[in-house]
């Protein structure tokens, strides 16, 4: 289809617009999409995240905020802007202020509006975790571990993986069945 | 379950059942979620990410849809193995390269999986067979929902779902669309729907996710924004726009049956003798085949095999399948009469059967 305001190029574009019921549909090409101020402006991850690469390298002298790091995993903002990933989610509190523009480039928003986290269960006890180690989940997953362990002629691995088993079984068949 | 069960088993996803499966193969709606207190998984040491397995476990333990579930670890598995549940969609190519400890649960029909260390401490995923994102979410959002209220997950009240990358941050869904489009292949005119799609926060993706290649007239169409919107909204807008992609479709293989018609039947009936008697076929070429002959089911032209067993097929005759069926390693060259063989045959039965 061709575009409906220049009649010259694709239309790509598709806008609806609905005024008091009216809805009109006007079919654009990117260009009169743009011209019509119909380009939201989200920069595609690329540009961004390029944009942010020539910024770490550019002019070679970091600013000396990029040298903060945060307290729990050691991430600094220079190592974030060469990798686009942070280290925790403390990294989230630490860089706050300089995130915040940077995901309404990448995101077109900053604020989150949808599911919320809610824990209605105790957290997972360390022993709790213990039961894990010894149910029959784990089990299986020692077991098949073992035998990847003897296909690959790993003759200690193996031994190690079978004391884990029969300490597993043991343990397994001391308590009652607690599920 | 064992990989040998899975390989011999039809993920649900296959059946065709779900809506509009003459142009959507599947729809799934996958979250990313990590646990508050252990870095990401980038930056994370061997006791952290096991510590990570243990409580995502002990927490899967508790919730009752988990429990039915098989835990496959990574660390065991040899690349072909790993290639095997990619090759299912039930992991991504990235957990399957990464070291360490990861894993994934994996749920009765694999309608499910749950990704362990992958690049976020959790991936939750659900796929469905045709037009259903909105299933698909619902399950997904319902095993969020429960095995999370058991685990201390990174939240903030400002950003949301907290996530290795800040393009997954906020909702942490990505929902996609594998969608068929040799109408809009043929006539030429792809360039300017996926162009179009890249403008409303959308974006388009190879077969297996991001980063890789369009193959057989398969598009994956998913959302690229992840923050300010609700899971709905992202869903709505999707779902929106894939629709008018369905549309397009549809027309551009009603302009072909109009302008082509001959050369259309004769492309859809020559792909179909070529897969039905081949014996060398190259997993690309039966891909671009596999695309004609769904083409000729959609349009009615053929009245076999039914679109199920073509999805069956495009699953099982990828490499590490092939191998696993075979029981041996198997090189390239082997693997093509394998592929050929796998074709024939369940082509030669879906004609016996209606």
């Amino acid at each position: 289809m061709e575009c409906e305001a220049c009649h010259q190029r694709q239309a790509t574009v598709v806008v609806t617009t609905v005024i008091e019921d009216e809805k009109t549909v006007l079919h654009l090409c990117a260009v009169c999409a743009k011209e019509q101020g119909l380009d939201a402006e989200l920069a595609s991850h690329e540009e961004v995240m390029t944009s942010m690469a020539d910024d770490a390298a550019g002019s070679g002298r970091p600013r000396d905020e990029d040298k903060v790091r945060c307290p729990s995993c050691g991430m600094s903002y220079t190592r974030f802007k060469e990798r686009y990933r942070l280290g925790c989610a403390q990294c989230y509190e630490v860089f706050r202020d300089r995130l915040t523009p940077l995901l309404r480039k990448v995101q077109g928003a900053d604020t989150h509006t949808g599911k919320r986290f809610v824990r209605t269960q105790k957290p997972i006890s360390p022993a709790e975790v213990e039961e894990v180690r010894t149910g029959a989940w784990t089990l299986e997953l020692l077991k098949r571990r073992l035998q990847a362990a003897i296909e690959r002629e790993e003759f200690e691995e193996a031994a190690r993986l079978r004391d884990q088993i029969e300490a597993a079984k043991k343990s397994q068949s001391k308590e009652p069945n607690a599920s | 379950m064992t990989l040998n069960d899975l390989v011999h088993q039809a993920a649900a996803w296959l059946d065709a059942s779900g809506a509009y499966s003459d142009v959507i193969v599947s729809s799934r709606v996958r979250l990313a979620r990590n646990l508050r207190r252990i870095p990401f998984s980038h930056q994370n040491s061997k006791a952290d990410e096991e510590r990570v397995v243990e409580e995502v476990l002990s927490a899967a333990q508790k919730v009752p849809q988990l429990v039915q579930g098989t835990y496959f670890d990574m660390a065991p598995l040899s690349e072909n193995d790993r290639q095997l549940l990619v090759e299912r969609r039930l992991i991504s190519p990235a957990l399957a390269l990464r070291g360490g400890h990861g894993g994934v649960l994996v749920g009765p029909n694999e309608r499910f999986s749950i990704m362990v260390n992958e690049e976020d401490h959790l991936r939750l995923q659900a796929l469905f067979g045709g037009f259903e994102p909105q299933a698909a979410w619902s399950l997904i959002d319902a095993i969020d929902t429960e095995l999370c209220a058991h685990l201390d997950i990174a939240f903030d009240e400002k950003f949301g779902y907290l996530t290795a990358c800040p393009t997954n941050l906020g909702t942490g869904l990505r929902a996609s669309i594998l969608i068929h489009l040799p109408g809009l292949v043929l006539v030429q005119s792809i360039e300017q729907v996926l162009h179009g799609i890249n403008q409303v926060g959308l974006t388009v993706r190879g077969f297996y996710g991001e980063g890789t290649e369009v193959i057989g007239s398969l598009f994956q169409v998913s959302n690229q924004l992840t923050l300010g919107k609700s899971e709905q909204e992202i869903l709505e807008t999707l779902e929106r726009v894939v629709r008018q992609i369905i549309d397009y479709e549809y027309d551009a293989r009603q302009t072909l049956v109009r302008d082509a018609q001959a050369q259309i039947e004769d492309k859809i009936w020559r792909s179909y003798g070529i897969l039905s008697y081949a014996h060398v076929l190259s997993g690309q070429e039966f891909m671009n085949l596999a695309s004609a002959v769904r083409l000729g089911i959609g349009l009615g032209i053929l009245k076999r095999p039914h679109t199920r067993q073509l999805n069956e097929l495009m699953v099982m005759v990828q490499p590490s399948h092939i191998q696993r069926l075979a029981g041996a390693r198997l090189n390239n060259d082997e693997r093509d009469l394998r592929r050929a063989e796998l074709v024939r045959k369940r082509l030669a039965n879906g004609a016996a059967s209606p």
